[in-house]
């Protein structure tokens, strides 16, 4: 059920986008669109078939999940002109953490 | 304020732009600069085609500014610091300027006080299609130019507001560019337009597009499609990074790097971002973000990349020093081998955390005895290879794995994910390395491909010689990517060319299968002394090298020394001050292991024993193998010999005369300086430089090893 969720919402991302090409009367970019979306998934039928990916245990390129993001970028951080400076201590144990979270034990294909 | 004047300046960056500069520079002069003081400015990217004098030979008025670096954004910053103008105008060179086009910026300007910047109306040159009248996003943080290969219409003859401009060909207003500040030289080139947009923006200032404003470009005339796309994806990850960090892990699988499969620009460019946030946001914000990464890294590039990616980041963002692991697998014994990886090892200390990983007990302690070298004080981590330790074996050889249903190795790999340079000093080729960066040290390839063979994953393979360079060839079917001459530091302030005693000396390890020949010298100098008696008085012998307990091979040597009866010394396992005591007595050295051996496992890879010799003034009288010719000149820095008895002829030759002998001594001594210690150092600090770029993530860039140009523009 999850990945037709997946699955429908990524038609209905592309189905928002074809709509406000229509509406904005650009039907060049709407038939490149069409032809850019044949070209990604021809391409994603090719790299099923091209064998394991140079980097160890990409699931993604053995089960091919791939998950599209939101259709616009959402909430804009700006910049500020003073950027206050890492607290290092935290970011060294946060990395430890997610390290320590990976679980390497098929990770070693030797 | 059209009609009061204005100080503008031009500036474009080139890059081997001889082609297209000077149509440019034409058809800026020939523009209506009425009411305008203008200054050209061109910042060079260092062009080799003549670009530079081709401007200062017809546009003198032209400011030429030379960038130290193959870099957009920073060329636009040094042409932006030489300009006092009220208004700076940007604008690639692989185009031409229509006579309106500074004009057609101003009533943009003069009609909307917040406009801080304004694009042109760009044609493609020769063509009635427009290239851009501003840039949108389309989605997942993807930009186009609005209008791109479309026909000009009526809807485009309005000023209008845009979110993003494009630094093809733009003007920005002074007070603007203070506000703001410099471009980011991060993004090297493309998307460090958008980026100034965003920028702007934030500040409350406006972005046009002015229609009467006209420029001509030729697209892509100046840079490669693959150059184009590579920086393009690579700083779209540096844009949502910078301006919208909680989407970076979502914009990953939208990622053309991830959708083709090219996982390693992939973690290139999600190192750039990540140090980029680090730059840019708060603690929590960074804290968020990696835990986001965190969550679907192991996912997308694996687990062990991801494993990497994090340990990576700790050094790019300057949490610590980086850490390297050195495995070497007989450590516990002193040979040309485990001396290399000690000079090695107490080079990289100087600047890293080193640690020793081994699979058997290492003796540090001895090392300072055996090679005048400390170790590591930092770290050893010892491994134990069952199948090795059920082998009883001295050393591990590569023979014994290959019938193994798993690999032995494993538990090296595993450990050598800690280290963000992983060194394999072990010669052993089915030890995977799983760092960030990996160095495979090759003495010799002792067999051919086999199973679990893990060389191709490693990022340097260094080899020690010439000799080693061939067989890797052979064997391997691979290209080494650096060679380092083993470091032989012997040098004797006390030794001269003049100083010297009738000795002939040889150092070499007493070898139980005695490749190394030292019973066939002892024949050999007894039959000289029998045979030339008078040549040959006063002369001795000397045998140093180590040895294993209960060597037989050595028991066998000795009883050789008996039978022959002359005077022959044989040192085994001397101390280091005894052994450059004797390479600063002697006359002659000796060498000939792998005479007459046909194998190549059996003959000598280098011979660092005889640079040490030529290091103290001793001549070498060596055996004609692979090793010995790329250190020996014959007859000019020494002798090399085919059999016996040319050893003996060269050898009576020196004896008999002490002003040959004085010669090559010197020649020997001089070019013994190719093998040195210095030499050594320099070579892998460059080495050690270049991966520390990388690991930094400087922009050691996938593309640039290709040779492929960093143009001027796009």
């Amino acid at each position: 059920v999850a990945s037709l969720n997946k699955k429908l919402a990524y038609l209905r991302d592309r189905m928002v986008n074809a709509w406000r090409m229509i509406r904005e009367g650009r039907f060049h970019v709407f038939t490149k669109s069409i032809f850019q979306e044949l070209r990604t998934r021809r391409e994603a039928i090719e790299n099923r078939y091209r064998g394991r990916s140079r980097l160890l245990n990409s699931r993604f390129y053995n089960s091919r999940k791939v998950t599209p993001a939101s259709y616009r970028p959402t909430d804009s951080v700006l910049l500020s002109d003073q950027v206050s400076p890492l607290d290092g201590q935290r970011i060294s144990a946060s990395l430890l953490r997610l390290r320590n979270s990976i679980k390497l034990s098929d990770g070693i294909d030797g | 304020m059209s009609s009061s004047s204005h100080s503008v300046a031009v500036i474009t960056v080139t890059y081997n732009a001889v082609n297209f500069i000077a149509s440019f520079l034409e058809s800026l002069f020939a523009a209506d600069t009425r009411h305008l003081e203008l200054t050209a400015i061109v910042v060079d990217n260092g062009s080799t085609d003549g670009t530079v004098g081709l401007i200062r030979e017809r546009f003198p008025a032209v400011t030429v500014i030379q960038n130290d670096e193959n870099n957009y954004a920073r060329a636009l910053n040094l042409g932006i610091a030489g300009s006092e103008s009220d208004f700076v105008a940007i604008t690639n060179n692989d185009a031409s300027v229509h006579a309106n086009w500074l004009q057609g910026f101003l009533p943009v300007f003069a009609a909307n006080p917040r406009a801080g910047a304004v694009q042109s109306k760009i044609f493609f040159e020769g063509q009635d299609r427009l290239n851009s009248v501003g840039v949108e996003e389309i989605e997942h943080f993807y930009f186009k130019d609005i209008g791109f290969d479309e026909k000009d219409s009526k809807r485009n003859d309005k000023p209008a507001k845009c979110e993003y401009i494009t630094g093809g060909s733009m003007m920005l207003r002074r007070s603007c560019l203070d506000d703001v500040g410099i471009w980011d030289e991060e993004f090297i080139m493309f998307m460090e337009d958008v980026d100034y947009s965003a920028r702007c923006r934030a500040k409350g200032w406006e972005l046009w597009f002015a229609p009467e404003s006209i420029l001509y470009h030729q697209y892509h005339g100046s840079t490669s499609q693959e150059l184009c796309e590579y920086f393009c994806n690579r700083n779209r990850f540096l844009f949502v990074a910078k301006h919208f960090p909680r989407e970076l892990a979502a914009s990953i699988p939208t990622s053309h790097f991830f959708r083709k499969g090219e996982f390693d620009l992939l973690y290139r460019s999600l190192l750039h971002a990540v140090r980029k946030m680090a730059a840019c946001h708060d603690t929590e914000t960074v804290e968020a973000v990696l835990q986001s990464l965190g969550d679907c890294l192991p996912e997308y590039i694996g687990e062990v990349s991801a494993y990497s990616f994090f340990l990576q980041l700790e050094v790019l963002l300057g949490l610590r020093k980086i850490r390297v692991g050195i495995y070497g697998d007989a450590e516990h014994f002193a040979d040309e081998e485990q001396q290399y990886v000690a000079q090695m090892a107490a080079i990289m200390q100087e600047r890293y955390d080193v640690t020793f990983i081994c699979s058997s007990d290492i003796a540090f302690a001895s090392y300072k005895e055996w090679f005048d070298r400390e170790l590591p004080p930092r770290g050893i981590k010892m491994i134990q290879i069952p199948l090795l330790e059920e082998c009883n074996r001295y050393t591990s050889n590569e023979a014994t794995v290959l019938r193994e249903k798993q690999n032995p190795f494993d538990s090296i790999a595993r450990a050598s994910l800690e280290y963000d340079i992983f060194v394999n000093g072990s010669n052993l080729s089915q030890v995977k390395p799983l760092a960030p960066n990996s160095w495979f040290v090759c003495h010799f390839p002792d067999h051919e491909r086999g199973h679990y063979f893990q060389v191709e994953d490693y990022d340097q393979l260094i080899i020690s010689g010439n000799d080693a360079g061939s067989l890797v060839k052979k064997r391997w079917s691979m290209e080494p990517t650096q060679k380092l001459y083993p470091p032989v530091n012997m040098y004797n302030a006390a030794s001269s060319a003049q100083k010297k005693e009738q000795i002939i000396l040889s150092a070499c390890r007493f070898d139980m299968s005695g490749s190394k020949k030292q019973i066939e010298l002892i024949r050999t100098f007894g039959q000289m002394c029998k045979e030339h008696p008078e040549k040959t008085v006063g002369w001795r012998l000397v045998l140093i090298g180590g040895s294993i307990p209960e060597n037989t091979y050595l028991d066998e040597v000795r009883r050789a020394k008996e039978t022959v009866g002359v005077s022959v010394e044989i040192m085994p396992n001397a101390q280091v001050q005894d052994i450059r005591d004797y390479y600063r007595r002697s006359s002659i050295f000796w060498h000939a292991c792998g005479l007459d051996e046909e194998g190549p496992e059996r003959v000598e890879h280098f011979g660092m024993t005889t640079v040490e010799a030529m290091q103290n003034y001793c001549v070498p009288v060596v055996v004609d193998g692979p090793g010995q010719r790329e250190i020996v000149e014959h007859g000019a820095s020494g002798f090399r010999f085919g059999d016996l008895e040319a050893l003996k002829a060269h050898s009576l030759t020196l004896m008999d005369n002490p002003g040959i002998r004085l010669a090559m001594a010197q020649k020997a001594f001089a070019r013994s300086h190719l093998f040195s210690l210095e030499v050594f150092r320099e070579q892998l600090e460059s080495l050690m430089d270049s991966t520390e770029a990388e690991l930094l993530g400087c922009d050691v860039l996938p593309l640039a090893r290709e040779n492929l140009q960093m143009p001027g523009g796009d």
